[in-house]
C-alpha cells in the first residue's frame, strides 16, 4: 500500500467520528477513517460478529439505533475505511503513521477530526492486579463483541452508571450478578437526577437496566467499595465493606465474596494521545471529566485544521458524542466554504445543543467522581503501575522526595513506563498528587510511538519507501 | 461454558495454543477464546509474581500480550482469531 492523501481523515471510529464521516460523506472529498478496533463502533456500538445470529433481546437507546445505521451506511459510501490500525503519532502538521495487520504506513490529511473516546478510570486496591479482575468495559467487550460471559457470576465494584449497564448486560446473558457496590452514597447521588432531566433518553435507559437488576434481586450497595481480591494465581473471593471518610474500608463492616470475577470501573478519562501527538492544547476542567482538548463552541482546536469531537472535549456520553461528531464536520466544510445556509444555521443549532449535554456531563463527572482524599489513604502495598509493578509506597516516597510532576515520578519510579505508557495509572498518579498536594499535575510528557510498535514493521516500512523512491 | 447460549455461532476453526489444539469460532478474539477454553495465566509471572491476564479488554492496557505465529507482544484482544493460529505465552 503507498502513502495516500486525503482531505480529511478521521480518527476513531466511535459515535463521533462516525457521525462526523456520515456527514462529510455527503461531499465531494476524498476521506478516510482510522480505527484500532477489528470493526467499527468503538466502544458504544459493539455488536457480535456478522457471522453470529443474535437470539438474544437487546435493548437499544437511539443514539444506538442510528450508530448502527451509520456502521451499514459508511459500508457503501466512498469513505476509506482504514480498521485494525494503531496509530503511532501524528506528526509535522499532515501526516499519521500507524500499524496495520503487522505494517506500518502512512497517510496524509489536510484536516483532521480527532475523535478517540475514552478509557476507564480506577481506585486501585489489594490484588486488583489479579487475573479475573475486569474492567467493567472488558466485561461489556466479552458479551457484546464475543458473546462470551467472561463468568457464570459476576461481582461488579466502582461508580456511576455504568455498573447497571453492565449488570443488565450480564443478566440479559444467563449470568449472575453477585452484587453491585456503589462507592457513592445514594445521598449523594440523588443530584444526578438534575442532569438526568437535561437527557430524557438516558431516564428511559436507566429505569430499563433497573427493572431487570431489580427483578433479579441483585444486591445493590451504596457508599460500599472493595478492600482486596484475593485468590492463587487468579481471584477466587472478594471482600467488601462499606467506605469510611477517609476512604478506606470499614473493618467491621467487610464480608467476604466468594467469586470469580469483579469487574471494576471508576468512570472514564479522555485518550487525549493521538491529540497531544499531534500538538494541540489541552486544558484541565474537573467538571469535563479532567484533562480533555482546548476547543472552542465549533469543536476547533488550537491547531484550526483540527478538530475535536466527542469525550475528549469531555466526557458526557454517546448523545454528547453524536452531536459533536455532526457538528465538528459542519465546522469542517464550512471552513472550506462547502455549506449553504441551511448547514450555517444547523451549526448554530448544534452549538446549543452541546451547551446542554455538557450540563448533563458536569453532573456526571461531579457526581460519580472517586473523593479526591481517598487517594492519599491508598493501602501502601497496592500496586499502582500495573506494568512495572509499582506499589503506593513507592509513589508516595518519590511525591515526597521530588517535585509533585508526573515526569519525576515516571523516571523515579518506573510508573507509566511499560507497556500502557501511563494510560492505566496516570490518571490515578495524578489524584493522589492532587490528593496529597493538592495541586493538579500536567500529564508527563508524550513521546511518539504512542503506542508500542515493532521496529520491524518501521523498517519495512521504510526500506519499502526507499526502494520505491 | 463460557459461550452465551442462543446465539448462533458459524466457521468454528482451530487454534494451537502451547501446542494444543483447541476450538473457536470466526469473528471472536483471541483473548475471548483463550478465555472461553480456560486460560487465565499470561505469562509475567517471573517478572511480577503474579500473572498478566485481559484487564481492559480494548487494547489499553496490554496485560493480555502473547505471541502469534512467532510474532511476540501481540494484544490478544484487539486480534481475531484465524484457522491454524499459532499461540504462545508462558502459562506455567
Amino acid at each position: 500500500m503507498m502513502s495516500k492523501q486525503y482531505d480529511v481523515v478521521i480518527v476513531g471510529a466511535g459515535v463521533a467520528g462516525l457521525k462526523a464521516a456520515s456527514v462529510l460523506a455527503k461531499y465531494d472529498l476524498k476521506i478516510a477513517i482510522i480505527d484500532e478496533n477489528p470493526s467499527l463502533g468503538g466502544q458504544y456500538l459493539r455488536t457480535l460478529p456478522e457471522n453470529f445470529k443474535d437470539r438474544l433481546l437487546k435493548f437499544k437507546t437511539a443514539v444506538k439505533k442510528e450508530g448502527l445505521k451509520l456502521i451499514e451506511g459508511l459500508k457503501n459510501s466512498n469513505v476509506e475505511i482504514i480498521k485494525n490500525s494503531t496509530v503511532i503519532g501524528v506528526y509535522e502538521g499532515d501526516k499519521i503513521l500507524f500499524d496495520k495487520e503487522g505494517r506500518s504506513d502512512l497517510i496524509y490529511y489536510k484536516k483532521l477530526i480527532i475523535s478517540t473516546g475514552v478509557r476507564e478510570k480506577y481506585f486501585p486496591f489489594l490484588g486488583w492486579d489479579l487475573p479475573g479482575v475486569f474492567s467493567l468495559g472488558a466485561v461489556q467487550v466479552f458479551l457484546k463483541s464475543n458473546g462470551v460471559l467472561p463468568a457464570e457470576e459476576i461481582v461488579l465494584a466502582g461508580t456511576g452508571p455504568f455498573l447497571y449497564a453492565v449488570a443488565y448486560e450480564i443478566l440479559k446473558a444467563g449470568g449472575k450478578v453477585k452484587g453491585i457496590y456503589e462507592l457513592k452514597k445514594f445521598k449523594d447521588q440523588i443530584v444526578f437526577s438534575k442532569g438526568l432531566l437535561n437527557f430524557p433518553a438516558k431516564l428511559v435507559e436507566a429505569f430499563v437496566y433497573l427493572e431487570e437488576i431489580l427483578s433479579n434481586n441483585v444486591p445493590i450497595k451504596y457508599g460500599w467499595g472493595v478492600l482486596k481480591a484475593e485468590g492463587d494465581d487468579s481471584v477466587e473471593r472478594v471482600f467488601v465493606g462499606k467506605m469510611g471518610q477517609d476512604g478506606r474500608v470499614i473493618e467491621k463492616s467487610v464480608k467476604s465474596i466468594e467469586t470469580e470475577l469483579l469487574a471494576i470501573g471508576f468512570g472514564f478519562v479522555p485518550n487525549l494521545e493521538i491529540a497531544r501527538s499531534a500538538g494541540i492544547n489541552i486544558v484541565y476542567n474537573e467538571a469535563l471529566g479532567g484533562w480533555v482538548v482546548e476547543t472552542d463552541d465549533k469543536l476547533i482546536t488550537s491547531n484550526e485544521n483540527i478538530y475535536a469531537s466527542g469525550e475528549i472535549t469531555g466526557v458526557g456520553g454517546a448523545e454528547k458524542s453524536q452531536i459533536e461528531g455532526e457538528l465538528s464536520a459542519l465546522v469542517l466544510l464550512d471552513s472550506l466554504n462547502l455549506l449553504d445556509n441551511s448547514g450555517k444555521s444547523k451549526i448554530q443549532k448544534l452549538v446549543k445543543k452541546r451547551k446542554k449535554a455538557i450540563k448533563y456531563s458536569k453532573y456526571f463527572n461531579t457526581v460519580f467522581s472517586v473523593p479526591l482524599e481517598f487517594y492519599k489513604n491508598i493501602e501502601d502495598n497496592t500496586v499502582i503501575c500495573r506494568c512495572e509493578n509499582i506499589s503506593m509506597k513507592k509513589i508516595k516516597e518519590a511525591i515526597e522526595v521530588g517535585p509533585s510532576d508526573m515526569n519525576f515520578i515516571k523516571t523515579f519510579t518506573r510508573a507509566g513506563m511499560g507497556n500502557c505508557q501511563g494510560r492505566t495509572c496516570g490518571p490515578i498518579i495524578e489524584n493522589i498528587i492532587k490528593s496529597l498536594e493538592g495541586k493538579t499535575p500536567k500529564p508527563a510528557t508524550m513521546r511518539k510511538p504512542i503506542k508500542p510498535t515493532l521496529i520491524g514493521n518501521l523498517k519495512k516500512f521504510y526500506e519499502e519507501r526507499i526502494k520505491s523512491s | 461454558m463460557k459461550r452465551i447460549k442462543g446465539i448462533e455461532r458459524k466457521e468454528q476453526v482451530e487454534i494451537i495454543v502451547n501446542g494444543k489444539k483447541i476450538s473457536a469460532y470466526r469473528g471472536e478474539t483471541l483473548a475471548a477464546a483463550l478465555w472461553a477454553a480456560g486460560y487465565k495465566r499470561f505469562g509475567g509471572k517471573a517478572l511480577k509474581g503474579r500473572y498478566n491476564s485481559p484487564f481492559c479488554g480494548m487494547g489499553v492496557c496490554f496485560e493480555c500480550l502473547v505471541t502469534v505465529n512467532g510474532v511476540p507482544n501481540i494484544r490478544s484482544c484487539m486480534t481475531l482469531v484465524e484457522e491454524g493460529m499459532e499461540v504462545e505465552f508462558d502459562d506455567e
